[in-house]
């Protein structure tokens, strides 16, 4: 039985639809507590509760089907995404929790493969893993409900971005352009494997770094794509301005993207913001690569602009392709985004 | 005139100002007036013109301040026609034009260089390799006018192999280096490209 075939969609591009769920979150009725600081009416990247003065835990949980081959740089990917919110949020992880959905007639050798995979990414970010849950299910599915610490004071939103602040972006983009080039079979070794690299990289040593910088605001793009996440971050109250030709890119993802080599994720994205953003000075590739969904992509970063060069110099040191994508600015002509 | 302060803004603040301001003007056509900090900038901005088909003019102030001035013309068609005439790139994969006398080669391929000088568009893009690389190093005698192309926003890149193979790298004397990568990039890229 093969391990990706067996799968409909991977990763992050497997997301709902940001206008669907919107929809079906209406009518969920709602209770809460004031303890609870950031719930999911602020489209947060995670849940953050109070427990004391100067303690507020961090929980979130992310999980997905198989994007790549091999079982256990899928359980890699998974975990890295997994835990990447607890980052965006400026927090620590503490420990986690396995989620796992796998075939019953799958060789259960690929289940423990993708474990060990995932097991490899929290020892890296020096976590825990507490236990878990699995079941059997049609296709394999892996993931992590993650558990972090941050101070109250010192919890970094995504939607806080101030006037005059300098957007970083920590991971190329294109993720999502090159796993469908490499489902169409078409796709070169060498940005494959550099998707790879990136899906698995934590975010945990950029976030590491940007502690030390008077950031803003900060979200970590995933199956919405930049253009959606950034939307999130701008909210009503100022404009993101965004260069498409400063965007770190993955190798070939500017040829995928004009190749159409576009995935259903990344047009539920374009649908999502459509009316809401003037495209119509940007390349067809560029704006594929704005919607592109990405799994376990890179922080975007609002920080002051006297701090930023410093910022991303320290982010550079082990995140060299971050990139100073854009700034934020006051609001105007009623445009969360402008793309210049 | 519309006035930019992109004083103490970091690269590529600067050029996304630029292209901002760009933007907003391009229905009515006008003047940009922006002002930076460092020459980095004032080359990236001219660059980023160039590559729109934008005439520029800058000036030094003082040690650490520069302005670019950018005139977008009213018609936004004509913006985009001569957008894409500059896309243009040009390949040079050997220090001669055509077969033949090698001297001659050398003096055509002289004289092309020159003329690329004049045209209204310069070229986006120069791309050096093989013998070719022999054209961006010192004792070239095209230098002035790839030099000259530079000041224009056209990008000269030479394969770094090259120079390693005919070890001349340090004698490099205009524009940056790449690799096989970059040049297929830029290649794949472009809407035009000449062979040499």
């Amino acid at each position: 039985m093969d391990f990706l075939s067996q799968c409909t969609s991977g990763g992050c591009g497997a997301k709902i639809g940001p206008n669907e769920l919107a929809g079906f979150l209406g009518g969920v009725p709602k209770f809460s507590d004031e303890k609870l600081l950031v719930d999911f009416n602020a489209s947060d990247d995670a849940a953050v509760y109070q427990v004391s003065e100067d303690l507020a835990l961090i929980s979130t949980v992310d999980f997905f089907s198989p994007m790549v081959e091999d079982p256990r740089t899928f359980g890699r990917i998974a975990a890295a995404n997994a835990l990447s919110d607890v980052y965006a949020m400026g927090g620590e992880v503490l420990f986690a929790l396995n989620l796992v959905c796998f075939p019953e007639k799958m060789a259960k050798q690929k289940l423990s493969e993708i474990l060990i995979g995932g097991a490899e990414k929290l020892k890296e970010a020096q976590a825990s893993l507490a236990g878990g849950h699995s079941i059997y299910d049609h296709e394999p599915k892996y993931g992590l409900a993650v558990t972090g610490q941050v101070d109250p004071k010192k919890i970094i939103h995504n939607n806080t971005p101030k006037v005059g602040d300098i957007l970083i972006l920590t991971k190329a983009l294109g993720v999502g352009l090159v796993q469908s080039a490499v489902r169409g079979g078409v796709a070169c070794k060498t940005s494959e494997k550099a998707a790879i690299a990136s899906m698995e990289r934590l975010n945990k040593y950029a976030a590491e770094k940007m502690r030390d910088f008077p950031v803003h605001a900060c979200t970590d793009v995933t199956g919405f794509g930049l253009l959606v996440h950034a939307s999130e971050m701008a909210g009503a109250d100022v404009t993101l301005v965004i260069d498409p030709e400063q965007l770190p890119l993955l190798p070939h993802a500017y040829h995928y993207a004009e190749e159409f080599l576009a995935t259903a994720a990344g047009q539920r994205n374009r649908q999502f913001l459509e009316t809401k953003i003037d495209l119509t000075n940007t390349t067809p590739a560029f704006q594929e690569i704005l919607f592109d969904p990405q799994t376990s992509g890179g922080l975007l970063i609002s920080v002051a602009a006297n701090k930023a060069v410093e910022c991303l110099a320290a982010i550079q040191k082990d995140d060299p392709v971050a990139a100073i994508i854009g700034e934020v600015c006051q609001k105007e002509s009623d445009q969360s985004i402008i793309i210049v | 005139m519309k006035k930019i302060n992109a004083l103490g803004k970091p690269c590529p603040i600067p050029v996304i100002e630029a292209k901002k301001a760009i933007r907003e003007i391009k229905n009515d056509g006008g003047l940009i007036e922006i002002t930076v900090d460092n020459e980095v900038s004032v080359k990236n901005i001219e660059k980023m013109a160039t590559g729109l088909g934008l005439k520029t003019t800058s000036q030094a102030l003082k040690n650490d301040e520069f302005t670019v001035e950018i005139v977008v013309p009213k018609n936004q068609d004509q913006l985009n026609q001569t957008a894409s005439d500059s896309e243009l790139v040009v390949a040079f994969g050997r220090k001669t034009m055509g077969d033949g006398d090698p001297d001659l080669g050398a003096m055509l391929l002289k004289s092309y260089i020159y003329s690329l000088t004049e045209l209204d568009t310069p070229p986006e893009h120069l791309l050096f390799f093989n013998s070719g690389a022999f054209l961006t190093n010192q004792g070239s005698n095209t230098l002035n006018d790839l030099k000259l192309l530079v000041d224009k926003g056209t990008q000269i890149s030479t394969c770094g192999a090259c120079l390693d193979f005919y070890q001349i790298k340090e004698t490099l004397a205009v524009g940056e280096i790449t690799n096989m990568y970059g040049i297929t990039e830029v290649m794949a890229q472009a809407k035009k490209v000449i062979n040499f």
